[in-house]
């Protein structure tokens, strides 16, 4: 049935208008970056300066460490993913197949944990961070990270493996796989889009955090992009030319994961498998 | 090949529910044995046991000589067919089928000359680079049973394999696996709880109840001689009518009938068992032992079933013409000589032997 002109029209402008206020922060910080100086309150509206420049990118990496930052940064991201994901694909499967004591309560907990602010657990946290003796490490931040992605990730996991026939698995059995054969060539397989989602949620986890990070990390040379991005901002006066242009930076690698990843996240992989 | 043995299989869940109940069953080598029963009766369970995806409580399986209790699935010999064919949806027709000798580290090339034999048995050749999504329901259950023979397994489980099919392609997938298993001659353990399918492919049957066998036969032998009131009522459609009542001196009575039995020695409380083609419209001299009338008429063409009420009882009669009957309609009955039988109205429901229609396998 079609439906009439006018609300067409209407849903087409609540989109663009919300999709306005989605994009116009964006715009404004590329406008920013690209202004010469450090002209933040610029009345100004086109998005490209008349007298635009990419100096404050060129600064960013001839006068700033911004690559050892973003270096940080990788390297935090990167291993907690890793750590993220390799946990959660196997916890989860545990979670979705096997019928043990405490699996009701232990996801139960999980689902708890994420109701706590994490404002809330930062000094506990700290306080066993400083025990082990980690801080100003990338360990102590990387296991704090782990912990806080892992219930979502946790979660995430077994709803996908939740959705994979159990009988996969005892065909391949039957077919001479072991436990861990089948899981490893024809559930894992199969769990591709879940474990994209739980990468890229382990990644964003690690890449944009803030706080942590400026609770743990305390020397220069250590800092994540976040933390780095924040020195720019200093008592007196802010360098927001610098701010604007690290801030694109930063938020580049994880468009292009998304717009990479985006053909994973689509479902119906294990269509045709078995019929419902 | 080889024959499979259950003994005294018990298969007992952690929460008590007791799904199979002390099953002793041979299935011969090279036989198809067809395991029946209502939904719940435990014959899904038995055929998981035997193929290991699931644990027997007591009792032993053997595949040939070997007790195969604890041995993994895949070290059993066995090849299973699921009801929702179970394909591995991120491979090939080819790599699903080869993928039970890969993982048993068989040769590459006789991998493939397997697998396009099997293709060829069941017109799979140009479907063997799809993947399962690309497929028609019919076409993936062939490439399931493809799965099981490429491994020229002992033996070949199946479970429910055509009840996902329409009823056009189930008829023919059922013809065509009865010609498998004529060429192939594989021991065969197949579970459904269509009784039709039950009565054509299986060289004999185990119906289940409840977790307990019932009995263990050849189709026809079923069908004539049920051991008991359920495996009576179960095999053959439209199911046997049942009225129930007194036996006093061979003559049975109940529901407002009368019918002289001979040569019963039973007295008291049975029922009376009657398939609806042995039920007839008594005609000329012959005397009606019941008369009612016709609540609903199906007129098939070659046959006629008609449906009414004795004394509350539902009953079926399939008369095997084409008859102008219309519902509201008075009929006169009659039951065929000898062709009823007769079940103790105890628990157990046993039939009741009577010399006119005596048990072939005794004696």
């Amino acid at each position: 049935m079609k439906e009439p002109k006018g609300i067409t029209l209407l849903r087409h402008a609540v989109l663009i208008l919300f999709s306005l206020f989605a994009i116009y922060p964006a715009l404004n910080v590329l406008s920013i970056s690209l202004r010469p100086g450090d002209r933040l309150r610029s009345t100004d509206l086109s998005i490209i300066p008349e007298d635009w420049s990419v100096d404050s990118y060129i600064s960013l990496f001839t006068e700033q460490p911004f690559l050892t930052w973003l270096g940080n940064s990788l390297l935090v991201s990167l291993l907690v993913t890793i750590f993220g994901v390799t946990l959660a694909s196997i916890g989860g499967y545990a979670f979705s197949r096997f019928r043990f004591v405490g699996r009701g309560a232990g996801m139960a907990t999980l689902l708890t944990t994420q109701m706590f602010p994490a404002t809330m657990l930062m000094l506990p946290l700290y306080v066993m961070i400083a025990r082990l003796h980690l801080v100003d490490t990338f360990l102590g931040l990387m296991l704090f990270y782990t912990a806080t992605a892992m219930p979502f990730c946790l979660w995430q996991m077994k709803g996908f493996y939740d959705t994979i026939p159990v009988s996969l698995e005892e065909a391949a059995r039957i077919d001479g796989c072991s436990r861990w054969q089948s899981f490893v060539r024809v559930t894992l397989p199969l769990a591709v889009p879940g474990l994209v989602i739980t990468a890229l949620f382990s990644f964003m986890t690690a890449w944009s955090e803030y706080l942590v990070a400026a609770q743990v990390l305390q020397t220069s040379e250590n800092f994540t992009l976040p933390l780095g991005l924040k020195s720019f901002q200093e008592t007196m006066s802010t360098q927001w030319g610098l701010y604007a242009a690290g801030a694109i930076l930063v938020s580049l690698p994880v468009v292009i994961l998304f717009m990479v990843l985006s053909r994973y996240l689509v479902s119906g992989m294990t269509l045709g498998a078995v019929k419902e | 090949m080889s024959e499979i043995r259950l003994t005294n299989i018990i298969k007992r869940y952690e929460d008590g529910f007791v799904a199979v109940k002390n099953a002793q069953l041979e299935i011969h080598d090279g036989e198809f044995m067809v395991l029946v029963g209502p939904s719940g009766c435990g014959k899904s369970t038995t055929l998981r046991m035997i193929a290991g995806l699931e644990e027997v409580s007591e009792g032993d399986i053997f595949v040939g000589d070997q007790r195969v209790n604890d041995l993994e699935p895949g070290d059993r010999d066995i090849a299973m067919v699921f009801q929702n064919y179970a394909l591995y949806p991120h491979m090939t027709v080819r790599a699903n089928m080869g993928f039970g000798l890969r993982m048993r580290g068989v040769d590459k090339n006789e991998i493939d000359h397997r697998v396009n034999m099997a293709a060829k048995i069941l017109s799979l050749e140009n479907l063997l680079n799809r993947k399962p999504k690309e497929m028609s329901g019919g076409q993936r259950q062939r490439v399931a049973v493809g799965r099981a023979i490429v491994r020229q397994p002992s033996a070949f489980l199946f479970d429910e394999p055509l009840s996902n099919l329409d009823a056009k392609l189930r008829v023919q997938m059922r013809t065509e696996l009865a010609k498998l298993h004529h060429q192939l001659k594989t021991t065969t353990v197949y579970v459904t709880h269509d009784q039709v399918e039950a009565m054509t492919l299986g060289n004999r049957i185990t119906v289940m109840n409840e977790g307990v066998i019932q009995q263990v036969d050849t189709p026809l032998n079923l069908y004539r001689h049920p051991r008991n009131r359920f495996v009576a009522g179960f095999i053959g459609s439209p199911a046997m009518n049942f009225i129930r009542g007194n036996v006093m001196e061979s003559v049975f009575s109940g529901s407002g009938i009368r019918l002289a039995l001979d040569k019963v020695s039973h007295q008291g409380p049975a029922t009376l068992g009657v398939r609806p083609e042995d039920l007839t419209i008594a005609k000329g001299d012959t005397t009606s032992i019941f008369s009612v009338p016709i609540e609903v008429v199906e007129r098939m063409g070659h046959e006629t079933v008609l449906y009414f009420q004795l004394s509350g009882d539902p009953l079926v009669a399939r008369i095997e013409e084409d008859l102008a009957i219309k519902a509201g309609e008075n009929v006169p009955f009659t039951i065929k000589s000898q062709r009823w039988h007769l079940f103790e109205a105890t628990d157990d429901e046993l039939r009741i032997e009577h010399l006119a229609h005596p048990d072939p396998n005794k004696n």
